[in-house]
C-alpha cells in the first residue's frame, strides 16, 4: 500500500509555529487591548490633579475608586451587583431559552414559520426599551417587569440567530446523515443542531449584550436594588462619583461576561477557517 | 458469482419549472458481487442521478432497481457513499467522522475506527479537525466513513475529481488496495478515463440527453494494476476512441518548427 505522502505535501495538523519573535508578539498582543483604557485613566487622573477639569462634575479616578471601596465596605456594592447579575441571568435564561425554542420551531417547520415568523418580525421592530413604562403599569415595581424587559431584550437575538443557523445548515451534510440511516430526531440532534450551534452562540453574545442594556433601563425606572438603582441614587444625591462608579462596575461586569461567552465560543466553534485579520 | 446491483429499464425524469429533463433513459445493467464497475461519461449524462438512485437518496426513478435482490425504496446503511466533496462534519474529529455511522459497543467501535484509520493511512491524525486536513486527506476520511459500517456496496461519485493529479493518483492506488483487501462491490463514477481503466473490471460508458448506456467494456487485466502499464494505456486509447477523442489519425496541417 502506498504511504500517505499527500499528508506531507500539504501543511499537516501538527504544524506549530514557534520561536522567540512569535513569543514576543504574543505578549505584545495580549497587552495591547489594555493600553488605551490605562492611558485614558492616567490622562484623566493627571487632568484632575492639575485642575484642568471640574472635579465636582467629573470626579478623578482616585475619587471614584475611593467611593467604590466605601460601597464595597458597607456591602451595598456587592448587593447591587448581585441583584443585577441575578436579574440578568434569569431574564436571559427565560427570554433566550424561548428564543432558541421558537427559533428552532420556525427554522425546522415550514408551518411554524408561516404561522409565527411574520408576527415576530413585526414585534421585533417595536423598540423594547420604550415598553418599560407600560410594563411598570401592568406589572408594578417588583421583579417581574425587569425580568420581562431583560427577557424581551434577549429573545430576538436568539430567535433570529437560531432560525438563521438552522436554515443555513448545509443540505449536503444532512444528506450524509440520512445515508447513515439517521431518523428525523437523530438527524436534528447529531447534524442540524451542531451545525447551527455557532450561529446560536453568536445570538447568545448579542442577546447578553442587549439584555444588559435592557436591565439598566429597567432598574433606572423604579428599583430598590441593582446597578441601575445605584446610578439613579447617585443622581438623586448629586453624587457624580457614585454614578461614574456604577458605570465602571457596569462596564466591567459586561466585559467579564463577554470574555466568558467568547471562551465558550472558542470551545465549541469548530471550523475556524474564517479570516482573522492581518 | 451472484449479482449485487441489478437495474432493468431504470429511467428518471426531472420535472421543473423549465420543463422536463430526462436524466436517465432505460438503464439496464448488472453489477456482480464483489466487482469493481466504473461509470464514465461527460458531465450531465446522469451518472450522479444513477448513483443517487442506487443509494436510495432519490426514489423518483421508474423501472426495476434491486440491491441484493431487494428493491431500493430508500437509504440503507448497507450502501455506503462518498461524494466529490468530502462532506465531513466540521465539529467532529477525524475518528469521530469515521465512526459517525457505526452502531457498535465502544470497544468494537474503537477497534473498527483504528482499523480504518490504518487502512486509509491517517495514523497520527485521529484527533485532527476537518479544517486541518488537506483535500486528499479529507477524501480519505470520507471513504473510510463510507466503509465503516461494512457496506455491501460502496458507491463513489467522482471522489477524486477535485484533487490535483498527484494526489488523485495516490488515492486511486489506495482505493485499489482497499478494494483488493475488502472485496466490497464498488461502483465508481468518474469522468476520468484513465481512472476508470486503471481501477475497474468493467467500464460503463454513458452518453447524455437522455442519459443512456452507450457501451460496456470489460478490462481484462490482472490486479494490482499500474497506470503506466502499456495494456492499460491501450484500453485507455480504445475508450478515448469511443468518445471520439482519439486523434492518432489526425493529419498535421502545418510544420511545427
Ligand atoms: N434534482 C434535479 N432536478 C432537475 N434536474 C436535475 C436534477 N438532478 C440532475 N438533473 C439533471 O439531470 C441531468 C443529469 O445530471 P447528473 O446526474 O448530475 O449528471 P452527471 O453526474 O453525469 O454530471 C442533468 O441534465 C441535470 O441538469
Ligand atoms: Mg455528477
Amino acid at each position: 500500500m502506498l504511504t500517505a505522502a499527500d499528508s506531507r505535501v500539504e501543511p499537516a495538523a501538527s504544524a506549530q509555529h514557534s520561536g522567540p519573535s512569535k513569543g514576543r508578539r504574543a505578549w505584545f498582543g495580549r497587552l495591547l487591548p489594555f493600553t488605551l483604557p490605562v492611558l485614558l485613566v492616567v490622562t484623566w487622573q493627571v487632568a484632575a490633579q492639575l485642575h484642568l477639569i471640574d472635579t465636582v462634575l467629573i470626579p478623578s479616578p482616585q475619587q471614584v475608586f475611593r467611593t467604590l471601596v466605601e460601597a464595597a465596605g458597607d456591602g451595598s456594592l456587592w448587593e447591587n451587583t448581585q441583584a443585577s447579575l441575578l436579574r440578568w441571568g434569569s431574564g436571559f435564561a427565560l427570554g433566550g431559552g424561548l428564543g432558541v425554542m421558537f427559533g428552532s420551531l420556525v427554522g425546522l417547520f415550514r408551518l411554524a414559520e408561516q404561522f409565527l415568523d411574520s408576527t415576530f418580525q413585526m414585534l421585533r421592530t417595536v423598540p423594547h426599551l420604550g415598553l418599560m413604562p407600560l410594563l411598570i403599569l401592568w406589572l408594578g415595581l417588583g421583579e417581574s417587569p425587569k425580568l420581562v424587559m431583560v427577557g424581551l431584550a434577549s429573545f430576538f437575538p436568539l430567535y433570529l440567530n437560531t432560525m438563521a443557523g438552522i436554515r443555513n445548515v448545509d443540505r449536503k451534510l444532512v444528506e450524509v446523515g440520512r445515508v447513515h440511516g439517521l431518523g428525523t430526531v437523530e438527524l436534528l440532534r447529531r447534524v442540524v443542531l451542531p451545525a447551527a450551534l455557532p450561529s446560536i452562540l453568536v445570538g447568545a453574545r448579542y442577546g447578553l449584550g442587549s439584555a444588559w442594556v435592557g436591565l439598566i433601563v429597567a432598574e433606572l425606572m423604579g428599583a430598590t436594588s441593582g446597578l441601575g438603582f445605584m446610578l439613579s441614587e447617585g443622581q438623586a444625591l448629586s453624587r457624580v462619583d457614585i454614578v461614574v462608579g456604577g458605570l465602571v462596575i457596569f462596564a466591567l461586569a459586561g466585559k467579564l461576561v463577554d470574555v466568558l461567552v467568547r471562551a465558550a465560543e472558542r470551545r465549541f466553534l469548530h471550523s475556524r477557517d474564517t479570516y482573522q485579520g492581518v | 458469482m451472484g449479482v449485487a446491483v441489478s437495474m432493468e429499464n431504470v429511467s428518471r425524469t426531472f420535472r421543473g419549472s423549465g420543463g422536463q429533463v430526462q436524466a436517465l433513459a432505460d438503464i439496464s445493467l448488472e453489477v456482480e458481487l464483489g466487482s469493481f464497475v466504473a461509470l464514465v461519461g461527460q458531465s450531465g449524462c446522469g451518472k450522479s442521478t444513477l448513483l443517487r438512485a442506487i443509494t436510495g437518496l432519490d426514489t423518483g426513478y421508474t423501472g426495476r432497481l434491486t440491491v441484493g435482490g431487494e428493491p431500493v425504496t430508500g437509504v440503507d446503511p448497507r450502501r455506503g457513499i462518498a461524494f466529490q466533496e468530502p462532506r465531513l462534519f466540521p465539529w467532529l474529529s477525524v475518528e469521530q467522522n469515521i465512526g459517525f455511522g457505526l452502531r457498535l459497543p465502544t470497544t468494537e467501535r474503537n477497534r473498527r475506527i483504528a482499523e480504518l484509520i490504518e487502512m486509509v493511512e491517517l495514523t497520527g491524525f485521529e484527533r485532527a479537525r476537518p479544517s486541518q486536513l488537506s483535500g486528499g486527506m479529507a477524501q480519505r476520511v470520507a471513504i473510510a466513513r463510507a466503509l465503516a459500517p461494512r457496506p455491501r456496496v460502496l458507491l463513489l461519485d467522482e471522489p477524486f475529481g477535485a484533487l490535483d493529479a498527484f494526489t488523485r493518483a495516490r488515492l486511486q492506488d489506495a482505493l485499489q488496495d482497499i478494494w483488493l483487501r475488502e472485496a466490497v462491490t464498488t461502483i465508481l463514477v468518474t469522468h476520468d478515463i484513465e481512472e476508470a481503466v486503471t481501477l475497474a473490471q468493467r467500464v460503463v460508458v454513458m452518453t447524455p440527453r437522455p442519459g443512456r448506456i452507450q457501451q460496456v467494456m470489460d478490462i481484462d487485466l490482472a490486479y494490482p494494476r499500474n497506470r503506466a502499464d502499456p495494456q492499460v494505456t491501450e484500453y485507455r486509447r480504445v475508450l478515448l476512441k469511443a468518445f471520439h477523442l482519439d486523434r492518432s489519425a489526425a493529419v498535421p496541417t502545418r510544420e511545427i518548427p
